[in-house]
């Protein structure tokens, strides 16, 4: 069973490796044990509500499920989900069918209240939860939110394998943006107070009952995180029995490749070349969810011309910028679309210094304006970015100045709206285009949003919002691409790159399909065997 | 005697309250918000501001800055040093728990530094400008100037990468474990670490005992005629390793707050690590429980040495 699904191609993958299972350890170990590399060590609280943590993240992956997942394609597919969810004409009403006779790890039955009761942990900003936002449009999300209700009335179980939502207005991009929660216990969690679940000792010390590929087994502390297989996980038992997360630094993970130590890492692009010299190792990668960019504070009356941003894209090299600093891994970037949103005729503001300068006289831009571009320095690709940024964009006439600062002075430089520039980089736009609207829109302007140009364009936000809530996918996305139309035109960043996440691995390690998705590696991990 | 003992430790005491309050003081007057900073900008949402005032509110960030310090100067009376805003685990356990491999690394350090020092640094100072002497002068000076992260690599690849023999990082081999196979784990860090700290010791350990060589005791030792092997062991030697110890005293506080970047490198579960996530992280109430742990430390070896020369020297009781 598990092999049937295994053939389904990798297209990324060449299959021409032959027969190299036979030079095995020597251990007649039965156990199959995998070593994968945590670019840092975890925070160590696994819980869904936690503000979000990368380590975190790939750890939680393993041993909880979700309803929906996302695929490489940044696709969503169902997982604890019998299906995608139906959403009803009217767009007010999202109705989840549940995967039947699933159990959790320890034995008992996983229902729908299981969903009901963590979706209203994630509802409820008294459990640590940063996304209690996101249900603003559930019916009761808002008293929850807010404090003045315990539970909110629109999730509901109307049986033990349906899961409903009941929206006050239509919004499509719930079910993307919130498909993928971790669910977690209600048997285990049920008696804990919900203004203690932050510091539960479930999600602090022990996680260990879960719906995910493997049960949580042990933290040691800074060196590795132990996970084995779930015998109840809904696909049956994976063929991998146990998982080493191990945080190590990239120098020491890669040279673990070479020893057999590591079996999964992810690599840096400058790591590549090392890499790909080693003896049975094999390399994938995909596109990021996310892209590297630099934010234009429009609350300075010398940085409001959309020309002078369009002046910008022009003068950057970018193509130059992904060679020079990634090696070719990325791809250069005009609007925060992704995918089926992003239409093809959007501008793609080529190197063109030329045009840069005639912009600029155009609008009269003033040579002598200084313009500051601050950065928390120590990642090679962007600092390489701003270097970039700033010797060409000086070239055509803008003086941009460079200056490192700490994350700490990064935080208050936001919340004084002080800084001209910022360059930085994340997010996820990838699967739901509506996650665009939190980084672009006049209601979402730092800090009430991830809006950091506090750049505002009245019919881009209704667009956005006529989209969410039109339930016909393809009228959906034809008003997100007039929208990401609008955002391209308007330039309310610099759009640089979208850095491919590159992953190293044993060539005993078969299945593995690259994850652009840096935090979930092993989204198919019941797919994978070690053969050695 | 105890009179010097009970006033130096109540110096001690208020010396340690007031490094809590600067520290307390300093952490909070850095720029950044550690709630804020838990979100990425671009992740924020409606409902993350929900999320930081509630959180502000919980960890009592919105009182009055005297407030806070009451408050955590109370229950630090009582042993507790707060919860890490990131984890949400108790400050005292996460010390606690990189306590033990920072102990081992560092006393294992410490015993191959004085293994190599104390030999190397007597036969120097015997062997005076001598090629011997030259050697071991080029072998200190060259464990100073490298730094430790760079010998952490080249081993890497040499032992591990190369050769095989030892495993590259971590404190166990995950699932394995006993005491072998920490010793395995062990070997590569702490022999870094202890030859970077011989290279100095080695200096001391041959111009002290180039010192006592000179002394009159030692002509008095060598007239009376001693063999040279039993002036250096039983008389000069001894007495040059007093100042030695000082030094040792001054290195402990140092040695177990941790070897930051040693520890990266090797994946040890040690204080450094601990210590510099919590300030790139801006969680105040571990930076202070590490401030503090390093600050008695520092105390209490200064003590001891205190009292160690006041056993030695009773003039010191004097002042």
């Amino acid at each position: 069973m598990i092999l049937a699904v295994a053939a389904c191609s990798d297209p990324t993958q060449n299959d021409d490796t032959g027969n190299t299972s036979d030079e095995g350890t020597g251990g007649a170990a039965e156990d199959t044990t995998l070593n994968a590399y945590l670019y840092q060590p975890p925070a160590a609280n696994w819980s869904p509500m936690a503000p979000a943590s990368g380590p975190d993240g790939i750890v939680m992956n393993l041993i909880y499920d979700s309803l929906l997942g996302v695929d490489p394609n940044y696709e969503l597919y169902p997982r604890l989900a019998a299906d995608l969810p139906e959403i009803s004409d009217d767009g007010l009403t999202i109705t989840y069918k549940l995967k039947e006779g699933l159990t959790w790890s320890d034995g008992e039955p996983f229902t729908a209240e299981d969903v009901v009761f963590t979706y209203n942990l994630m509802a409820d900003p008294d459990t640590g939860s940063t996304a209690s936002g996101r249900f603003a449009d559930v019916v009761g999300g808002p008293e929850v939110a807010a404090g003045t209700a315990d539970t909110v009335t629109g999730f509901s179980a109307p049986d033990e394998h349906t899961f409903q939502i009941q929206l006050t207005k239509p919004n499509v991009g719930l079910v993307g943006l919130t498909g993928n929660i971790w669910i977690v216990p209600q048997h285990v969690l049920a008696d804990v107070p919900v203004d203690e679940m932050d510091t539960a000792e479930f999600f602090t010390q022990n996680p260990n009952v879960g719906m995910g590929p493997y049960i949580f087994q042990e933290y040691a502390t800074d060196q590795y995180i132990h996970l084995v297989k779930n015998p109840a996980f809904r696909e049956g038992e994976v063929d991998i029995d146990e998982i080493y997360l191990r945080p190590v630094t990239s120098d020491v993970a890669t040279a673990q490749l070479g020893t057999g130590e590591m079996d999964l890492v992810q690599i840096s692009a400058a790591d590549l070349e090392t890499v790909e010299g080693l003896d049975g190792i094999e390399v994938g990668s995909g596109p990021g969810a996310g892209y590297i960019r630099t934010s234009v504070n429009e609350k300075k009356p010398y940085l409001q011309d959309p020309r002078l941003r369009q002046a910008m894209l022009y003068a950057v090299d970018r193509q130059q910028l992904i060679d020079e600093a990634l090696g070719g891994h990325a791809q250069p970037v005009n609007a925060s679309f992704m995918n089926d949103a992003r239409p093809d005729d959007l501008e793609t503001y080529d190197y063109d210094p030329d045009k840069a300068r005639e912009l600029l006289a155009e609008m009269n831009w003033d040579p002598n304006q200084v313009v500051t571009l601050s950065w928390i320095a120590g990642q090679r690709d962007r600092d390489t970015a701003a270097t970039i940024l700033e010797s060409q964009l000086n070239a055509v006439g803008i003086k941009l100045q460079l200056n490192q600062v700490q994350p700490g002075q990064l935080t208050d430089m936001m919340n004084d709206q002080s800084y001209d520039m910022t360059l930085y980089g994340g997010g996820n736009y990838a699967t739901e285009p509506f996650a665009v609207f939190a980084i672009n829109a006049c209601s979402t302007h730092f800090p009430t949003g991830g809006n950091l140009s506090y750049w505002c364009n009245e019919e881009f936000d209704q667009l956005m919002l006529e989209a969410n809530a039109t339930v016909d996918e393809a009228g959906r996305y034809d008003l997100y691409q007039q929208a990401a139309r609008i955002e391209n035109a308007e330039v309310p960043m610099i759009y640089l790159y979208n850095p491919d996440t590159i992953w190293a691995h044993t060539d005993a390690l078969k299945g593995f399909v690259p994850n652009g998705d840096f935090t979930n590696p092993f989204w198919n991990v019941q797919e994978w065997t070690l053969e050695r | 005697m105890t009179a010097f003992v009970v006033r130096r430790i109540l110096v001690n005491i208020i010396v340690f309250i007031l490094i809590g309050i600067g520290v307390f003081l300093l952490v909070r007057a850095a720029p950044g918000d550690p709630v804020r900073m838990m979100i990425r900008p671009e992740d924020l949402q409606e409902g993350s501001e929900a999320f930081i005032q509630g959180r502000r509110e919980e960890l009592g960030l919105n009182d009055p800055i005297l407030v806070q310090y009451a408050r955590w100067f109370l229950d630090a009376l009582t042993g507790d040093l707060g919860s890490s805003f990131i984890s949400r685990q108790p400050v005292s356990g996460l010390l606690a728990e990189r306590l033990g491999p920072t102990i081992l690394l560092m006393s294992t350090a410490l015993g191959i530094s004085l293994l190599i020092a104390i030999p190397l640094g007597t036969v120097a100072a015997i062997r005076r400008n001598t090629s011997v002497d030259y050697a071991a002068a080029a072998l200190s000076l060259g464990v100073i100037s490298i730094p430790s992260f760079f010998l952490g690599i080249v081993a890497i690849y040499v032992f591990s990468l190369q050769l095989g023999w030892l495993p590259s990082s971590g404190m166990s081999t995950p699932g394995g474990g006993g005491g072998t196979d920490v010793l395995q784990h062990l070997i590569m860090p702490a022999a870094i670490l202890g030859l970077a700290g011989a290279g100095p010791l080695t200096r001391y350990v041959r111009g002290s005992l180039i010192d006592e060589l000179s002394a009159d005791y030692v002509r008095t030792a060598e007239a009376k005629g001693g063999s040279p092997a039993r002036v250096v062991t039983r008389h000069a030697l001894r007495n040059s390793l007093i100042p030695l110890i000082t030094i040792i005293m001054i290195n402990i506080p140092q040695m177990l707050a941790g070897a930051v970047v040693l520890e990266q490198v090797f994946a040890w579960p040690g204080m450094g690590q601990l210590a510099v996530r919590a300030v790139t992280q801006q969680d105040y109430p571990v930076i202070v429980g590490f401030a503090l742990y390093v600050a008695a430390l520092v105390l209490i070896c200064n003590l001891i040495a205190d009292i160690a020369y006041a056993i030695v020297d009773p003039r010191v009781k004097v002042s």
